[in-house]
């Protein structure tokens, strides 16, 4: 899970032991995805943008769904039909099944996102609400006098 | 011969003039000495120096005291090397070993420096090369890269991929808050086998995955021999 808003988020201290050396301390289960797509977040003043990179990845096999302020990218990176007379001499690239969970700040209204397949590049597009939105507040002056005056 | 001092003659020079080390210099010309105890010292000099007495001077430096202070006098100042001195710390080997290791590494990868940072390349796309009995195939994962900033060549049998990836900037007021992604520059570069028809390569690019397929020659595609069967 990545969140959006949060710069650092609390390591998880299991996580690189459990990646490495140490997979007993991993539950079974977990992880039933092969792969994890590698995805950008920028953030402006009115939304956030993600790019997540799926090269190879046809538009109908990825599914996005949003619960719980958990945004997720589901889907499945389809190799070519399996060919006998192909001879593979190096494999590079991953495939199968991927998820990625993104936690969305809090408030966002869901049916707002837009979600753009082009290059085999997902970019979702999450509006930020109303209220997070930076605003200018104007400066009044004190009395009347302060104020300049036409005359 | 010329040199060499003869004892007859007071006045001639006879080189330059040591000090005369005392037991109490003597450890301190070799500092590897400083920090043998006092009785390994005094099982060193043997009887003999026990015998001449207490110890006339001061001992060197109190190691690692944190309530020590310099003994007074201009004498003892200078004989003291507290200018040196510094408290224990129990990391210290450690942190001196740590020092002395990365400046034998800056040393032997100072050369690598100036290509990590401003390296042409900065990434390498993943591939996949298969052989079929009538072609090769490279795929070359380029996603978020368009069709124009990407080159495919063939030069002395070997097939480039080279190109550019830029990062889009939509908004002025976008900025990054978490970066995966590779940008810049980007090179492959695979051997094309000796039986490739270099003429007829073909590239594809398609949802970010670039497709290149070389055909074979004709003389490498198999044939069938057929046997024939004595009757």
């Amino acid at each position: 899970m990545t969140y959006l808003t949060l710069r650092k988020p609390v390591a998880n201290p299991f996580k690189f032991y459990n990646a490495r050396f140490m997979p007993f301390f991993a539950r079974p289960g977990t992880q039933e995805y092969r792969w994890r797509p590698s995805a950008d977040i920028t953030e402006t003043d009115d939304s956030f943008e993600v790019r997540a990179e799926l090269p190879g990845v046809t538009k109908d096999d990825v599914q996005i769904s949003v619960k719980d302020n958990l945004l997720t990218i589901k889907g499945e990176k389809r190799q070519e039909e399996e060919d006998d007379s192909k001879d593979y001499r190096r494999v590079e690239r991953r495939y199968g099944s991927f998820e990625r969970k993104f936690a969305l700040p809090p408030k966002v209204e869901t049916d707002s996102i837009k979600a753009e397949f082009k290059d085999g590049v997902l970019t979702l597009s999450i509006p930020k609400p109303e209220e997070t939105k930076p605003k200018e507040i104007p400066i009044v002056a004190e009395s009347a006098a302060d104020a300049p005056q036409e005359s | 011969m010329k040199n060499r001092p003869q004892p007859g003659r007071r006045g001639a020079f006879q080189g330059p003039r040591r000090r005369r080390p005392t037991q109490e210099t003597g450890p301190r010309q070799n500092r590897r000495h400083r920090h043998r105890s006092r009785q390994a010292e005094a099982e060193r000099q043997g009887p003999q120096s026990q015998a001449r007495g207490p110890r006339r001077h001061r001992p060197l430096v109190a190691r690692g005291n944190w309530e020590h202070r310099p003994p007074r006098g201009r004498r003892n100042r200078r004989r003291s090397a507290h200018a040196n001195f510094r408290p224990h710390h129990p990391m210290r080997d450690i942190f001196l070993h740590h020092n002395r290791m990365r400046h034998v590494f800056d040393r032997r990868f100072a050369y690598r420096e100036g290509k990590m940072k401003r390296g042409k390349f900065n990434w390498h796309p993943p591939i996949e090369f298969s052989v079929s009995e009538d072609k090769y195939e490279v795929l070359v994962e380029l996603p978020g890269v368009s069709q124009n900033d990407v080159s495919v060549s063939v030069t002395d049998d070997l097939l480039k991929v080279k190109g550019k990836k830029e990062r889009k900037q939509t908004d002025e007021t976008q900025h990054p808050r978490r970066s995966e992604l590779r940008y810049g520059s980007f090179k492959r570069v695979l051997p094309l086998p000796p039986n490739a028809k270099v003429d007829d390569i073909k590239a594809e690019f398609e949802d970010g995955v670039l497709t290149i397929e070389i055909p074979k020659t004709e003389e490498a595609k198999p044939t069938e021999i057929p046997i024939n069967v004595e009757t």
